[in-house]
């Protein structure tokens, strides 16, 4: 029978079975204290793989082209910061690289890492390490806040040269709500749950 | 298990059903179908969008960039280069470039690539658009021949493209002159098609000129056509006054050629693609060159061959009928023998010869000639700059010779020069002026002359001229009176004559009496002489008459 400290007032819970759709909050303070996620495992996984195509997806394939006159540029995601880095603002090429490009490649990695053998009612050797690395990096991924600066110099530059969306563009777009949509069906408790049950 | 958790009663043997886990796929697994899906697509997408990845090397990268620079047909974009490399030796610079879908059925090993850049050239300006867009690969390609991804880029834009109908040719010139890819090339004064490119050939000997005539005029190109250079100005100082030729204004500048198929001659079937041409450097060497007989023929000079270059005309009677190929020099160091044999060529075919001889006839025939007295002779050709030529004529009071054989070739003798004949004659007269005993002369003429001024000054004449003078004026008297005396009477002899000879006249008319009177006895003396006749005859018959009388003739 576990039990579950508030978080808010440290109140401690025995925690039941939460009937599917229910919610556990504090006796004392209301904080939410659980809320089973249907069939997270599952559903995390489906949206980890998706995740992983459009990650493939949005790195090789045209990201933005630029038509000036005749001239004609098209980019991908890597040769975008590689030109950053030529030009010498190593910073900030780093910077995107890690939080667009790294983190959530770690990110969704560490998911697949994790789930599969979930899913295969296995426990993945080290799964506190690489959930609690998950957890920890989970912050870092700010691919929604590269795409409104991409959206806010698309904005910039549309009078100067014509923007022709590609395809990566698209799959990046869509691996934010994927991305956000794992954030929202992972149930973090069952995976710890899982660590404590299958020991 | 005597209860259940929840404390409800417990049914004894109840069957305690067979929970299976519902296996079912959530439908959350739709979203990695879809995204699979679209992956998926894109990767056939790409697989089958990818045109053939295609190498080019260059002389240099100048201009190009990777990633950037297009390959484009007609200004429609058929590839973008990928990467640019410099090959391992460091002279070449390698593309890759990844062509459009497609692309492998005109990427064969005739297919041309080249950079366009801004270029002036020729008369052209050419590619001013990659000022501004950057340079970009053309790309002429050809369906023709076997597939290849490998080519080697021309450093100069081919000058025509590969859609234009016409035919090719190469010409073979001794040099080059103005002439540049570009340069127009006219038949009768239009333009008709351009140089694409020359080059030398391995030996060093000759340029190739290669050309392009744009259809439908490379039709007119026939086998027997003469490619000459039209560059420059024609200038022609005739009889008719000056002339001035040239093909136009532009061949002016930049050089370029013209061709014709003269008339008087079979043109010949079209030529084909790639057909050979000799290039002549004027018109008039395109025009004079239909003869293809040619026959050489060496002439021994004992002149001096100042004056005579390559090329010289040979005439014979005015008309040119070869030119001087070459001069040389013979020594003959044991007689101390000079020769200048000097080798013409000669095109029989300017002689409209009656009955052509054949290769063994020739021989003979030269040796007819120079029996009659065909010889060679320089002339002066030019009186300014001394230029000279060979004369050939006949000469008939040359002394007979053997055609000899110089090398293999007939030699044909030479006679010296009518100047230097005439040069000869004066020396020789100088020479016999130079030996007169001059002095001599001058001092026996002076005697005379003084010998002469004694007998015109001395007594003797004056007293000859006085004895003149005096037997005039005696002669003067003797003179009247015969005036006075003799002439009255010859008067009247004269008119005695007359009378005499009109009596003459008389006498010898036809109805005068001394003709009747004569012819008389004329008649009687014709019977004297029958009756001789007749005596004379019965002589020899009866000779004894004379003794017996005729009375004896009746016995």
């Amino acid at each position: 029978m576990p039990y579950i400290a508030c978080h808010e007032c440290d109140l401690v819970h025995r925690l039941d079975e939460i009937p599917p759709g229910g919610a556990a909050r504090c006796a004392r303070c209301g904080a939410s204290l659980r809320r089973p996620k249907r069939d997270s495992i599952n559903r995390t996984l489906a949206l980890t793989m998706a995740g992983v195509i459009l990650f493939l997806v949005a790195n090789t394939n045209p990201f933005l082209g630029f038509r000036i006159g005749v001239q004609v540029r098209e980019t991908i995601l890597a040769t975008g910061i590689y030109q950053l880095f030529q030009q010498d603002m190593k910073i900030i090429a780093t910077l995107v690289l890690f939080t667009v490009v790294i983190v959530p490649a770690i990110h969704l990695l560490s998911m697949l890492y994790i789930l599969v053998p979930l899913q295969l009612n296995l426990v993945p050797r080290h799964l506190a390490r690489v959930f609690r690395l998950y957890m920890f990096l989970k912050p870092w991924g700010m691919m929604e806040v590269f795409m409104l600066g991409i959206l806010v110099s698309i904005v910039k530059l549309v009078k100067m040269a014509t923007i022709i969306p590609g395809v990566a563009l698209y799959a990046f777009l869509a691996l934010i709500f994927v991305l956000a949509a794992m954030a929202v069906t992972l149930d973090d408790h069952l995976i710890w749950e899982q660590i404590d049950y299958r020991r | 298990m005597t209860e259940n958790t929840d404390g409800s009663p417990r049914i004894a043997d109840a069957a305690v059903p067979v929970v299976k886990k519902r296996r079912s796929i959530s439908i959350v697994w739709i979203v990695p179908l879809v995204a699979l899906l679209i992956g998926a697509w894109l990767v056939y997408k790409a697989v089958t969008e990818k045109g053939p990845t295609i190498n080019i090397t260059f002389e240099t990268a100048e201009g190009l960039e990777a990633g950037k620079t297009k390959v484009k047909y007609k200004d429609v974009e058929v590839g973008t280069v990928q990467t640019i490399m410099l090959d391992n030796e460091l002279e070449h610079v390698k593309l890759t470039v990844a062509m459009e879908k497609g692309a492998d059925v005109y990427l064969t090993e005739n297919t041309r690539f080249w950079v366009v850049r801004a270029r002036v050239a020729a008369g052209q300006v050419t590619g001013l658009g990659t000022l501004f867009s950057g340079a970009y690969i053309g790309i002429q390609p050809s369906r023709e021949g076997k597939p290849s991804r490998h080519f080697k880029g021309l450093e100069k834009p081919p000058v025509v493209s590969g859609d234009v109908q016409g035919r090719r040719f190469n010409l073979v010139a001794s040099k080059l002159g103005s002439l540049n890819p570009g340069s127009p090339i006219y038949f009768r004064q239009i333009e008709v098609g351009q140089v694409t490119d020359f080059k030398l050939d391995p030996n060093g000997q000759k340029v190739e000129v290669q050309i392009f005539v744009e259809a439908p005029y490379h039709r007119y190109v026939r086998q027997r056509t003469r490619f000459w250079v039209a560059s420059g100005l024609d200038i022609n100082l005739t009889a008719n006054g000056l002339r001035v030729d040239t093909e136009s204004v532009v061949s002016l500048l930049i050089g370029g050629l013209a061709f014709s198929t003269f008339p008087n001659e079979e043109p010949g079937p079209e030529a084909a693609e790639d057909t050979r041409f000799k290039l002549y450097d004027t018109y008039e060497a395109a025009r004079d060159d239909r003869y293809t007989i040619k026959r050489d023929l060496i002439v021994e000079i004992q002149d001096s061959v100042r004056g005579l270059s390559i090329g010289a005309p040979v005439e014979f009677r005015g008309l040119q009928i070869g030119e001087v190929i070459d001069i040389d020099l013979d020594a003959d160091f044991e007689n101390l023998n000079f020769i200048v044999p000097v080798r013409i060529r000669l095109e029989p075919e300017r002689l409209k010869v009656a009955s052509p001889a054949g290769e063994d006839d020739q021989l003979e025939r030269w040796q007819r000639l120079v029996d009659k007295g065909f010889r060679a002779q320089l002339e002066t050709g030019n009186l300014l700059t001394g230029q000279l030529y060979v004369k050939l004529d006949i000469f008939e009071d040359a002394p007979p010779t053997k055609i000899s054989f110089y090398k293999g070739l007939p030699v044909i003798p030479s006679v010296p020069s009518a100047s230097q004949e005439i040069m000869q004659g004066v020396t020789r007269f100088v020479k016999k002026l130079d030996q007169l005993p001059l002095e001599q002369i001058g001092q026996d003429l002076q005697h005379t002359m003084a010998g002469m001024d004694r007998l015109v000054n001395g007594p003797d004449l004056r007293n000859a001229i006085q004895s003149l003078r005096q037997i005039l004026s005696e002669l003067e008297t003797t003179t009247t009176s015969l005036n006075a005396e003799t002439v009255p009477r010859i008067n009247t002899a004269l008119a005695e004559m007359e009378t005499v000879l009109k009596d003459l006249d008389g006498w010898i008319s036809a109805d005068a009496p001394l003709q009747g009177d004569l012819r008389q006895t004329l008649e009687e003396l014709a019977a004297a002489a029958r009756a001789v006749s007749d005596l004379a005859d019965l002589l020899e018959r009866h000779p004894e008459a004379l003794i017996r009388g005729k009375g004896g003739e009746g016995k």
